[in-house]
């Protein structure tokens, strides 16, 4: 038996090796996702696909990183790994989140014995599909948006297995990146095997064992202790994704937060039937977006191992919006439904805990994909880009400003790197005045983004939503801005939408669009307001107008600021 | 456990789902949760449950709203 201090330097060694994995991956990575947006996760397992610990990367991969996992492990059997070997795996069929999102995975041995297994995933940033960048917001099968892999062997004894590497490296529009980015995960796995092992010279495959069970069950305690502080009962709500690309329909995702003593099930019973177009989520997502939602609501320093998930259960009907079926198109369903999904908890959760929720953010990964020939390099280039959005106020505080959606940790890729790298200049990078909606805590501005296209021709892609339908307030605040993309393209005089310019389906979800030099994109990402605008501080409100995050005239009419004499 | 109450019930691990072969693309999915079935089911009167944790949610909290609905 590990004391409790023992206990507690331990896992904080865990996470750090999981911490460093990342790191080695954000400096070797060939791709702006990854070295720049953090788009991954690290973690560590026992034999028994059990999460040992974790680092505090993407949340969205929460889900993912547990099932993904467990299922491959289910699926191949223990006996499958041996020393040197790396598996790789990105279906969302099998526990993966969205299909960019890559799993590689290696077994810790110690003198040959299994101890457990490291795993990282990333997003890969083009894996071929209908279009570059992989997040095309008109699929309607899984087979358009990529290529699939199911746990297969990319490294056998240290060695290449160069089949898999040839097939994959075939099927990638920028096959370098991907090169590059698989390394990087490689790299961090070998680096995960180094830590561990001197772990494992330390206590042995049997005495780490015992002591992260020992982990785990404190993190379950710990969670559950958090769980029996919130009031049993049934809480329901439920909200919508705008349209799905292909039909211009409302899609309903609803959930009842069913509380007993220290267990919470979230029940996602009574949300529509999966969609033709690529907004329906895995397992993974709706698992992901849930345990997303808890985290949120409670302590943040409870170690996130297996155990912290296990009182949280999941109940999402096969066939929804938020458990598709083979073969569904599904590479939206991670971006942007886990952000309605995580949304529709935190409501419920509102009325069961109103001090600890905040107002709805602008939940959208705001995604921006391209691609095409760069005319000083000439080599194809092919980006994902997302949007940093508003945050929704709470009950003490404003919501955050320009942040990723809170699906991830992701940071924008700098104006500079992005303008190095791919054919584009940056006319204007900003917050949107009045964006944040107005509240006794303000809701998070979102940004506007203009870019100039500099390339011959480009074909480019879209997968948003809160385009139609704005964050909406809490406790009396208001809704926040909405999202946008429009295009003003080189001899017209005004911005436009895509379905004007281009006749798309929807304004925020379309695929292959041709651009040209001169066109100039505009990207807009808005969060509620909490509690009643009138009752802002005048202190907070004149200083919002010194920073232009709000107009005379929105301090005026919504927060009843008097003109100074 | 003290949640949602209830009992697991008498089952059974079978093998069924995903891994029995890559010629089939119809997945299996648990009766509670909904979590597609890779290797192993908890059958449990006759019901596929990926873990008997889930027939015991089946029983407490799911089945008693079905049949409320």
């Amino acid at each position: 038996m590990t004391d409790a201090v023992e206990l507690t330097l331990l896992g904080n060694r865990l996470a750090s090796i999981c911490r460093e994995m990342g790191v080695a991956m954000m400096r070797t990575a060939y791709s702006p996702v990854f070295n720049e947006g953090f788009d991954f996760v690290c973690a560590l397992f026992d034999r028994e696909g059990r999460m040992v610990a974790q680092a505090e990367y993407n949340p969205s991969m929460l889900g993912a990183a547990n099932f993904a996992v467990r299922w491959a492990l289910e699926e191949l059997g223990a006996d499958a790994f041996e020393p040197g070997d790396a598996w790789v795996h990105n279906d969302p069929y099998r526990g993966g989140c969205h299909l960019p999102e890559h799993m590689l995975l290696r077994g810790l041995f110690h003198e040959d014995e299994l101890f457990g297994f490291a795993a990282t995933i990333g997003h890969i940033a083009e894996i071929g599909g209908m279009a570059p960048g992989a997040l095309a917001g008109d699929a309607t099968e899984i087979y358009q948006e990529g290529l699939r892999l199911p746990p297969v062997r990319l490294m056998r004894a240290g060695e290449h297995v160069g089949d898999v590497w040839k097939i994959l490296l075939t099927n990638h529009r920028t096959p370098k990146l991907t090169w590059g980015d698989l390394h990087a995960m490689l790299g961090s796995l070998a680096l995960a095997e180094r830590r561990v092992d001197e772990l494992l010279a330390e206590r042995g495959v049997a005495g780490l064992l015992a002591a992260t069970g020992q982990l785990i069950g404190r993190s379950e305690a710990w969670m559950r202790r958090e769980l029996a502080r919130i009031p049993d009962g049934d809480y329901a709500f439920e909200d919508w994704m705008e349209n799905d690309g292909i039909t211009n329909e409302r899609r309903r995702i609803a959930v009842n937060v069913h509380v007993a003593g220290d267990e919470l099930i979230a029940d996602f019973t009574g949300t529509d039937p999966q969609t033709r177009g690529p907004i329906n989520a895995t397992y993974a997502v709706a698992a992901s977006a849930t345990y997303n939602a808890v985290f949120h609501l409670t302590d943040p320093e409870i170690p996130r191992n297996a155990g912290c998930y296990r009182p949280i259960r999941i109940i999402a009907p096969p066939g929804s919006l938020v458990n598709v079926r083979h073969p569904g198109a599904e590479i939206g369903g991670n971006s942007e439904t886990h952000c309605r999904i995580l949304g529709t908890v935190l409501g419920a959760l509102a009325e069961a805990v109103p001090e600890r929720a905040a107002a709805a953010d602008g939940s959208s990964g705001c995604n921006f994909l391209f691609g095409g020939v760069h005319p000083e390099t000439g080599e194809y280039v092919a980006h994902y880009h997302f949007e940093n959005v508003g945050w929704g106020g709470a009950a003490s505080h404003d919501g955050n400003d320009a942040q990723c959606a809170p699906l991830a940790i992701s940071r924008n890729v700098p104006v500079e790197v992005f303008e190095t790298r791919f054919p584009f200049v940056t006319r204007a990078f900003r917050l949107v005045t009045d964006s944040g909606g107005a509240g006794r805590h303000r809701g998070g501005l979102g940004t506007e983004r203009l870019l100039e296209v500099r390339a011959r021709s480009l074909s480019v892609s879209a997968l948003f939503d809160r385009m139609l339908i704005p964050p909406s307030g809490l406790a009396g605040g208001l809704p926040g801005g909405t999202t946008g993309i429009a295009i003003r393209r080189a001899g017209d005089g005004e911005f436009r939408l895509f379905t004007e310019a281009f006749g798309t389906v929807s304004p925020s979800k379309f695929s292959n669009v041709e651009v040209h030099e001169g066109d100039l994109i505009r990207l807009v990402s808005s969060g509620g307001g909490h509690g009643d605008p009138r009752e802002r501080p005048r202190a907070d409100v004149l200083a919002d107008l010194r920073n232009r995050y709000v107009s005379r005239e929105a301090a005026a009419e919504l927060y009843s600021l008097e003109p100074e004499r | 456990m003290t949640g949602a109450g209830g009992h697991a019930g008498s089952g059974a691990w079978e093998e069924r789902g995903l891994a029995a072969s890559y010629l089939e693309q119809e997945s299996v999915h648990c009766e509670c949760c909904g979590r597609m079935i890779v290797r192993l089911a908890w059958v449990s009167d006759g019901k596929l449950f990926c873990e008997p944790e889930c027939a015991r949610v089946y029983r407490s909290y799911l089945l008693p709203r079905l049949e409320r609905n």
